[in-house]
């Protein structure tokens, strides 16, 4: 009932905006050009041929103020006055909000527009209007907030010459950004006294439109349907004249661009189509308009009288066009025109791909097949035509505006094979004509079609320690590390992404003799929490020979050094010059040494590091032996025994050595296929009954692998245990959290929009919870909390432990 | 009470060195669990009195240090963007709901009985970019500085010599009664004068959408001396003053008012 009550006020405002009408020299409009000065703030779309930050490129701030100065001079032509926040575009320019509304507010304007365009800020692409107006969704504060948004909306969603992927859309800005808290919104409508709204005219990432806002008169044809606008909303008097703007594409040539297209947008935009716009006989000429070379094929003429007209397009490469219009008063007549491109010879093959000769060396078994054309092709007779013996499954992909046609296989050639490809004469280019003569020939694969993944670490179930925890992958060729951080991904229980220390990454090299990439995780993880690791099956060699399949991983964080009261330090490798080598008992071992280290450890001062190197090129597996005194600690079978190893992903096996007074035995510690820190258990099971052992030594016995050769572990604690439970709460933080202490407010900072804060409780208790980024926690009990910070527009979000003290 | 004190005081950054303008001795809300949303507020210039509006100047209402008791003085629209103390009430403009053009504005004023401002021979405003100055009935124009978006909250100083504004993407300026600059203290929001010589004023951080910061800081008429009376995170917004600079109030980002007590420092 009561939006309904709403929307029959709204609809009662705007029968007596109708209905009372004014002047127009007693009204004033307020612009507002959002962004500016290519600052920080600004937004900036890298298009070819301009780079990132060039100033000649696309910016929003540059487009939203051509549009504004369009405006001001179409309103003042009505004899309205008219401020603008800004008319150049510099830093200066770029005013704070609570300035704009300011000066909006003193000039007490009549109406404020606020002009922008949109974005995703994903990767996904859409083109339509969203108009916002202050207040919740239908209940504005103001009604004309409401009602000029829908009107606006209406007439901007009428510009034919653009592609819209959605209708037009109008928004309170409390209810579309209801994630930042109830009643924030935009801040550049907050403190408004004065009815306003925001327009984001189309979106700026969808690249054709990137393109056209780009265009001058596209600009201009934005802003007069805002003048439209304006004379709806307060009953002016439209315009004597009309306009015509329309958009000209090729019928079929595709784009060669790598950006989400829609509808006509697939297709070339013509550059420097001549566009003449004659009388309705087609004999006087009475305007001229070129394209420009910005990729959009636009073309307008402004000031047209009512009437019938014909518009003739020529243009060297396509065969000429026109079309019959009609132009009303105050009304936009849109003419978009597909132009045929001129194709008079037959299509041929140019060039074609893998080029094999009996005698060559074989051709890899992911190579794709490749035919450059001298037209562009016509897809489904091209496609049609393509034939490959055996047969082998795979898609076409198009490029070059479809000069070029690449067959690729879905799944590696089978090995040692001869293959051969056929395109038959039906193939056809886009202007319908055939190639005629056939085109074959043969290729012979090699005899690898798969790289393999021999090791790696996590593994699925894997407790990993942490701090300083890695992924390492282990394969039987050196991989192509430059994408490989699109192809090892990691990402946390709720789905986000965990980020990787590339800077610290390390990767085989010639000479090594296996391939191994390892990257260590940028931040800790969170103790107790799952994670989730896929390793893609595309990642490759040099040669861009993949793996079969894709692995996916799950393992949990844990700390694997915890301090626990129940464990009796059996050994606790302060004094790694306790132990010594024992060469008689030595097999195989190149080098062997042990050494204090005091960077990578669990507890005290250092833990134990043993670099070791089997010999190559012998059958026995090779072993190595550190002794010391026997240790004080007296252990049995029936002991709980736990060790803490950085393993090295060898594959090997660790033992520790007890002694009793009639024998020595090796009790198995772990097989070291993991990297980093582990807790593991000790098995005994080796040790005789009722007999009382001490720690004598550590051995390394060889499980012969490409891997086994050499490594590094590190021994911490060897303890005595009762229990081995217990997690801790680790944070991490990717989010800004600040001040830490907190007094009055807890504020969230980020790239992205802050959504919620909730303060939680070490007990688990919420105390405290708000929309936006400002938290007030001024009533909120001294002591520690967790910060659990959400993104707006995403799950993404991080927990921060903080500290509120008064 | 005492603990919303204890707050305040951690809050607020007491401080004592001679590189200072001023020191907070004491804040505590004001209007705790009476009022909510509270914004915009305007001391009197004896600080007896205290108007505040809504977050886009909708309603104006009177709050008297001396009772404790809050007066709607309107529900209007606009009717908090320019309020002013007279010399014995307030005066206001609002804006009439669905009227356009000249007329859509009406002035107001609400007498209060007591004198609560001085009667002084000058007045300042501002219109686009110029200054205007009012002295004994004569009103001159003045551009101390270019700016095309224009000139806001301007101020005269209590003494009536200085007058204060800022303009757009420049910043606050400070000028004498002929126009000439004297000071260009920085770039801040919302200025006011404390006495005649220093001014707090609002900073504040966004990042496009959302505010990131914003404080209250004092400082004098250079700009030097900067004294941060709130932390950044304070959100703390849109200063008001009295005449002597002993009170101050301002609106946090939630819409609750802070009174600061401030003792001056030579």
């Amino acid at each position: 009932m009561r939006k309904q009550l709403a929307s029959f006020a709204i609809s009662a405002m705007a029968c007596a905006l109708a209905s009372h009408a004014v002047n127009p020299q007693d009204l004033t409009i307020y612009i507002n050009p959002g962004h500016g000065g290519h600052d920080s703030d600004d937004r900036n779309v890298v298009i070819y041929p301009y780079t990132q930050g060039d100033p000649e490129g696309f910016w929003e701030s540059n487009s939203n103020l051509d549009k504004g100065l369009f405006l001001r001079d179409m309103l003042q032509a009505k004899g309205m006055t008219v401020h603008m926040s800004r008319v150049t575009n510099t830093s200066a320019d770029d005013l704070n909000l609570t300035e704009i509304d300011q000066l909006a507010n003193k000039t007490k304007a009549d109406f404020f527009f606020s002009i922008h365009s949109n974005a995703t800020g994903t990767s996904s692409r859409v083109n339509f209007p969203l108009m916002l107006y202050r207040g919740y969704d239908n209940e504005p504060v103001y009604p004309g907030n409401l009602k000029m948004a829908e009107i606006l909306g209406d007439h901007l969603y009428e510009n034919g010459a653009t592609v819209w992927t959605n209708n037009v859309s109008v928004r309170g800005d409390w209810s579309f950004y209801h994630s930042w808290g109830d009643k924030v919104g935009l801040g550049v409508l907050r403190t408004l006294t004065i009815e306003g709204m925001l327009s984001e005219g189309s979106f700026h990432d969808y690249i054709p439109e990137t393109y056209r806002l780009m265009n001058p008169e596209f600009k201009w044809v934005e802003a007069w349907h805002f003048r439209k606008a304006v004379d709806q909303f307060f009953g002016l008097e439209g315009d004597t004249k009309g306009i015509i703007v329309g958009r000209l594409n090729d019928s079929r040539l595709k784009r060669d661009a790598n950006y989400v297209t829609f509808k006509e947008d697939k297709f070339v935009a013509i550059h420097k189509a001549k566009v003449e716009l004659f009388d309705e006989a087609g004999t006087t000429r009475l305007a001229e308009y070129t394209t420009d070379e910005m990729y959009n094929g636009i073309y307008a003429f402004t000031n047209v009288e009512p009437g019938t007209y014909t518009i003739k397009v020529t243009q060297d490469e396509y065969y000429p066009t026109e079309a019959k219009v009609t132009v009303e008063a105050d009304k936009a007549t849109y003419q978009n025109l597909l132009l045929d491109k001129v194709r008079n010879t037959a299509p041929e093959v140019l060039t074609y791909s893998p080029v094999w000769n009996d005698g060559d060396e074989y051709v890899l078994c992911n190579t794709p097949v490749v035919f450059n054309f001298n037209w562009d092709m016509e897809e489904t007779t091209t496609e049609k035509a393509f034939s490959i013996t055996p047969e082998v499954k795979g898609k076409f992909v198009w490029s070059d505006a479809n000069f070029t046609m690449s067959f690729v296989p879905e799944e590696p050639y089978t090995t040692d094979t001869e293959y051969t490809v056929t395109l038959a004469g039906t193939a056809q280019h886009n202007g319908g004509m055939e190639m005629g003569k056939p085109v074959t020939f043969k290729f012979h694969t090699s005899d690898r079609n798969f790289m393999e993944l021999i090791g790696h670490y996590p593994k699925n179930g894997d407790m990993v320690h942490y701090n300083g925890a890695a992924i390492e992958i282990r394969l039987d060729k050196h991989p192509y590390v430059a994408p490989i951080l699109k192809q090892l991904l990691v990402k946390d229980s709720k789905g986000n992404s965990v980020s990787l220390n590339t800077r610290n990454m390390k990767y085989s090299k010639a000479g090594d003799a296996f391939g191994y990439v390892r990257i260590p995780f940028s931040k800790a993880l969170t103790v107790g929490d799952k994670y989730y690791v896929t390793i893609s099956k595309e990642i490759s060699d040099k040669d861009g020979i993949t793996l079969q399949n894709t692995t996916e991983v799950e393992f949990t964080a844990v700390d694997a050094g915890e301090e626990k009261e129940n464990h009796t330090a059996i050994d606790d490798f302060e004094n790694a010059g306790a132990y010594s080598l024992i060469a008689d008992d030595n097999v195989n071992v190149k080098s062997a040494t042990i050494a204090a280290d005091t960077k990578e450890k669990l507890y005290g001062a250092s833990s134990a590091s043993i670099a070791y190197q089997f010999e190559d090129g012998s059958d026995v597996a090779g072993e190595v032996l550190f002794g010391r005194q026997a240790a004080t600690q007296v252990v049995t079978n029936g002991s709980a025994v736990v060790a803490h190893v950085y393993g090295d992903l060898s594959g090997n096996e660790l033992y520790a050595q007890f002694t009793s007074e009639t024998t020595i035995s090796y009790a198995l510690v772990c097989k070291l296929d993991f990297l980093g820190w582990h807790e593991v258990k000790v098995d005994l099971s080796t040790l005789e009954g009722g007999a009382d052992y001490r720690l004598t030594g550590i051995k390394i016995v060889e499980v012969p692998t490409a891997m086994s050769k050499s490594g590094t572990i590190r021994l911490d604690d060897i303890a005595l245990s009762t229990d081995d439970s217990g997690v801790e709460s680790i944070e991490v933080a990717t989010i800004t959290v600040h001040p830490n202490p907190a007094s009055e407010y807890l504020i969230a900072n980020g790239d992205a929009t802050i959504g919620s804060i909730e303060l939680i409780s070490m007990s688990g208790a919420t105390v405290a919870r708000c929309n936006g980024n400002v938290l007030n926690v001024s009533g909120v009990a001294e002591g520690t909390y967790l910060a659990k910070v959400k993104l707006a527009t995403s799950n993404g979000g991080t927990v921060k432990k903080v500290i509120i003290k008064h | 009470m005492k603990k919303s004190i204890i707050i305040g005081a951690m809050l607020a950054v007491g401080l004592a060195a001679s590189a200072q303008v001023a020191r907070v001795k004491s804040t505590q809300p004001l209007l705790q669990g009476v009022e909510s949303e509270m914004y915009h507020p305007r001391l009197s210039p004896d600080g007896s009195m205290l108007l505040f509006s809504s977050v886009n100047y909708k309603g104006l209402k009177l709050y008297d240090f001396n009772d404790g008791v809050t007066t709607r003085i309107s529900d209007e629209p606009r009717a908090g963007f320019d309020a002013q103390f007279t010399t014995d009430g307030i005066r206001y403009e609002v804006k009439k709901q669905g009227e356009y053009g000249k007329n859509a504005y009406a002035s107001r004023s609400r007498a209060l009985g007591k004198k609560v401002k001085p009667i002084s021979g000058v007045s300042v405003r501002t219109e686009g970019s110029v200054l205007y100055i009012t002295r004994k009935g004569v009103e001159k124009a003045y551009t101390p500085v270019e700016s095309y978006a224009g000139y806001i909250w301007e101020s005269l100083s209590p003494d009536g010599t200085k007058v204060m504004f800022v303009a757009a993407g420049k910043g606050v300026i400070i000028t004498d009664l002929e126009g000439r600059i004297l000071s260009q203290p920085g770039m801040y929001e919302a200025p006011v004068w404390l006495g005649n010589n220093a001014i707090a004023a609002m900073k504040s951080t966004d990042d496009g959408h959302q505010f990131s910061s914003s404080q209250i800081v004092a400082m004098d008429l250079n700009g030097g001396n900067l004294t941060e009376l709130t932390r950044p995170e304070s959100m703390a917004m849109y200063p008001t003053a009295t005449a002597a600079g002993d009170k101050l109030v301002y609106n946090t980002i939630d819409g609750r008012l802070i009174l600061m007590n401030l003792e001056l420092l030579k």
